[in-house]
């Protein structure tokens, strides 16, 4: 009777400490998920404290310099009307014109530091610190929406094909909903990038229309979210470090190349999700994210994490 | 009468800045232009200015002491005639809300678009003269 007992009492505390292995196992996980979590916000922060302080002193830069050029062809219409011999004029008229293109210049760099510094505040702006169950198929849509009234917005005559194929069963998933936005216009805008270069490089020869598709999957205790584009693709050098931060193919004053990297943190080490990447270059690019239902929380309970 | 523009920043070199840009308009004297660089400055300048046709209040938004967004109102209830246009460098929609719910007619985002802004400003000269 007792050794029947002690058998029971050896499961119980047997079933017990497997309970609390997994316990401890999850807060382990959320535990490094958060401090993941804080070091992207602390990244964010001093990114936009960075941006924030050198935007200002640059603002002045590219108003004095837009003023100067006007100044400087003031000077060139007076010079015009002084009469003084020929050298003289030719002198004065030969500085005044290298000064001006030296202006254009500081013009043109400043508008480039402005981009540059215009995007780093973009990439750092702070996620909300909430997770919550999250509609997928609302969030990829309110995505695709955001970036392409955005990319025409920004450049004119933007135009480009959008396919959905979002399955009705995607259903929810617990996200940090913000940082999951910004992933997604991270990978759609690349999408358009790439699919409008290819169509310049196409030069509208060969009837190619620029394309991007989004696409979800129920995968159960998880969902599949696809972003493709029909563009220019990406080479393999560029495959391997494409999620490294700073690295950006684009040209300078168009990239931070922070977009990527950011996303490869914020799905892996945030949400314990993976992002992979398939491409043909010269042909397509497709991102594929798979996100844990429970993506943002702690074991079956729903603790936050 | 002369009309003025009040332009208010807490950075001195704004005014070089305003002043380089409109000078034409200066030497022309079609209106004159007044720097505050603090909202209270702002505010006694305008109290003071009763009688003075003031075609526009510019304002900086993030400015120690009193922001923009704090004149905005205040600048309003002493002078409900006179439109204010917002300046900031970081023109993000929640800014933008507050100014136009605060009553600003504009926000202009730095670096400034002077083309922009002299349209404003003749358009407003051009009504008050």
């Amino acid at each position: 009777m007792i050794a029947i007992e002690n058998v029971r009492l050896f499961e119980s505390s047997e079933a017990r400490t497997r309970e609390l292995a997994k316990s401890l196992a999850d807060l382990q996980v959320a535990q490094e998920r958060l401090v993941q979590t804080e070091k992207l916000a602390s990244l964010g922060q001093l990114t936009a404290g960075i941006a924030h302080e050198i935007k200002n002193p640059l603002n002045f830069v590219n108003n004095f310099s837009g003023v100067s050029v006007e100044l400087i062809e003031e000077l060139q219409e007076t010079v015009g009307r002084i009469r003084a011999d020929d050298n003289t004029v030719a002198e004065v008229t030969d500085l005044a014109d290298t000064l001006r293109s030296n202006l254009d210049k500081i013009v043109q760099h400043g508008k480039r530091a402005d981009a540059i510094v215009k995007n780093m505040l973009l990439h750092s702006r702070q996620g909300s610190a909430e997770h919550r169950p999250v509609d997928i198929n609302a969030l990829v849509e309110e995505s695709l929406n955001l970036a392409y009234h955005g990319a025409r917005a920004e450049t004119q005559g933007f135009n480009i094909t959008l396919e959905r194929s979002l399955d009705p069963a995607a259903g929810e998933a617990n996200v940090f909903p913000q940082d999951i936005t910004r992933v997604l216009l991270n990978l759609i805008s690349n999408g358009f990038y790439a699919a409008t270069r290819r169509k310049a490089q196409a030069d509208g020869g060969d009837g190619y229309e620029p394309t991007l598709a989004a696409a979800t999957r129920n995968l159960g205790d998880s969902v599949e979210i696809r972003i493709r584009d029909n563009g220019s693709g990406i080479p393999p050098e560029v495959k391997e470090q494409m999620f490294n931060p700073f690295f950006t193919t684009k040209p300078a004053g168009e990239g931070t190349g922070l977009g990527l990297s950011i996303s490869h943190d914020i799905i892996v080490k945030q949400h314990g999700g993976s992002i992979e990447v398939d491409t043909q270059p010269g042909a397509y690019t497709e991102f594929r994210i798979v996100l844990p239902r429970k993506a943002a929380t702690l074991g079956d309970g729903g603790t936050s994490a | 009468m002369s009309l003025l523009i009040l332009v208010v920043d807490d950075e001195p070199d704004v005014e070089e800045l305003f002043r380089q840009q409109f000078r034409r308009d200066l030497r022309a004297r079609r209106f004159v232009m007044e720097f505050a660089r603090s909202g209270d400055m702002a505010l006694k300048r305008i109290a003071e200015a009763d009688g003075v046709s003031i075609v526009l209040i510019l304002s900086d938004i993030n400015m120690p002491g009193t922001t923009g967004l704090e004149l905005l109102p205040r600048a309003k209830a002493a002078r409900p005639d006179v439109p204010v246009i917002m300046i900031t460098a970081y023109g993000d929609a929640d800014i933008k809300r507050k100014a136009l719910e605060g009553g600003a007619e504009g926000l202009f985002t730095k670096p400034i678009d002077f083309g922009a802004l002299r349209s404003e400003i003749d358009m407003r000269v051009e009504r008050a003269a």
